[in-house]
């Protein structure tokens, strides 16, 4: 036999799901997301700029992006043993190439910059991701290449490209020992550009 | 071809949680564990959860009567406090009202130390969680150390965006120690949710635990938990 002796528990939780399944609904629709495509959603000039990355590579994954104020489009893929990320204008243009690396890979001179900055600024700092980013040569009368020179700089490992250095790291703070993530990105040189903070995925739905 | 892809992975882990939960024992009791958790982050070192939750118990151990009751409501608190390097330690404490809406009811008080550590491979977020209950019952004290390795991750991309869903995978050793002996049980838990706007999750898993290795007495639970979490 059926009872339902537990039936105010249950009105009251349903209660609260209704009001937060509602709150969902008339949420707004600008937000930032990074969403899966097919091939067949990229535009179809980037597609051709990258047929001499197709012709060697693996694992392709195709994105659309969004930061809250552009769209973007990305390949990530693997090529010549490295994970590399090419990313598109909204209309198909290049932006930059990422490539993926072990913070070793780099050369001693950058390590040590970048090292001696995060010594000098924090507490402790750990290194979770390194990546190259690659950006168009800027010619002598102050013209930028364009995206087919670029892609061939890029495969004939051209020293002329603009390289930055993006970290994710995770840092502790001199004054207040509290943990945080920040990305930095540094010039050739080693020195700092931008520094901004990463905002980590909840973890409530990990912990309790 | 991407959600697809995933979401026939869920199926396969959903029809193999429910396969082994159904292969170990003739009937598992079912149940549904609905809950609210809602947690405030003071800065980046200090958090406190507070979580409240009902389960209904649809049939006992081996019986195929259907028998719908409340078998539990509780609330929890936790304080966690964040180290460097994504550790995490907390404190907890729970008060547990079984058998609420009957008039032979009992209760559960319990403090829980617990340490967690979290490490990220791309988009899979792994977790590695121990904890230390300390069960008080009205006639009976139970220590229980549980541990779980965990893992979730965005269905969509490398990072799990407003409107996307994510999976949860998982797997829970509990022994537990009285002064009757022990029990070592197993969770196995898989589940998918939706990330809302202002950091709201709505959260369903099928936990299948089975209990108890050790002893010849064996228990099967298959259990349905839909959560709700928030951010205040």
């Amino acid at each position: 036999m059926i009872r339902f002796p537990n039936l105010k528990a249950h009105l009251l939780f349903s209660f609260i799901l209704t009001i937060s399944l509602l709150s969902y609904s008339q949420e707004d629709t600008k937000y930032e997301f990074e969403k899966r495509i097919n091939k067949e959603d990229f535009p179809t000039q980037s597609i051709e700029l990258l047929q001499p990355f197709l012709k060697h590579s693996k694992n392709e994954k195709y994105y659309r992006e969004f930061d809250g104020s552009n769209y973007f489009y990305e390949l990530k893929l693997l090529f010549k043993s490295k994970n590399l990320s090419i990313k598109f204008t909204n209309e198909g243009d290049l932006v930059d190439i990422e490539s993926l690396y072990d913070f070793e890979e780099l050369s001693n001179n950058i390590k040590k910059t970048i090292i001696d900055y995060l010594d000098n600024s924090y507490k402790r700092s750990k290194i979770r991701k390194t990546q190259i980013q690659y950006n168009r040569e800027v010619e002598d009368d102050g013209e930028s290449e364009d995206d087919i020179e670029f892609v061939e700089d890029f495969l004939e490992k051209d020293d002329d490209l603009i390289i930055r250095y993006e970290l994710e790291v995770e840092v502790m703070q001199k004054e207040t020992n509290s943990a945080e993530f920040f990305e930095f990105i540094f010039n050739e040189k080693g020195e700092l550009l931008e520094k901004r903070k990463i905002i980590q995925r909840d973890d409530d739905i990990i912990l309790y | 071809m991407t959600i697809s892809f995933y979401i026939s992975r869920l199926i396969g882990s959903l029809i193999i949680t429910f396969f082994t939960a159904t292969i170990s024992a003739q009937t598992p009791s079912f149940r549904w564990e609905k809950g609210i958790s809602g947690t405030r982050k003071f800065d980046s070192k200090w958090a406190l959860n507070l979580q409240i939750l009902e389960r209904t118990r649809f049939n006992e151990y081996n019986s195929e009567n259907l028998s719908t009751r409340s078998d539990r409501m509780e609330i929890r608190g936790f304080l966690t406090y964040s180290l460097f390097n994504q550790r995490k330690m907390s404190l907890g404490y729970m008060y547990r009202s079984l058998d609420p809406f009957d008039s032979e009811r009992g209760f559960e008080h319990r403090i829980t130390q617990q340490f967690a550590f979290i490490s990220k491979l791309k988009a899979l977020r792994i977790t590695n969680r121990i904890r230390l209950e300390e069960r008080i019952f009205e006639n009976e004290f139970e220590l229980r150390l549980r541990y779980q390795f965990s893992n979730d991750f965005p269905i969509q991309g490398e990072s799990l965006d407003v409107g996307e869903l994510y999976l949860v995978l998982g797997n829970e050793l509990v022994l537990s120690l009285n002064k009757t002996g022990e029990e070592l049980e197993n969770r196995f838990i898989t589940g998918i949710g939706k990330l809302m706007k202002n950091s709201q999750k709505i959260q369903i898993a099928l936990v299948s635990r089975n209990s108890d290795f050790i002893s010849s007495e064996k228990k099967h639970i298959l259990q349905l938990e839909t959560n709700y979490f928030f951010i205040w």
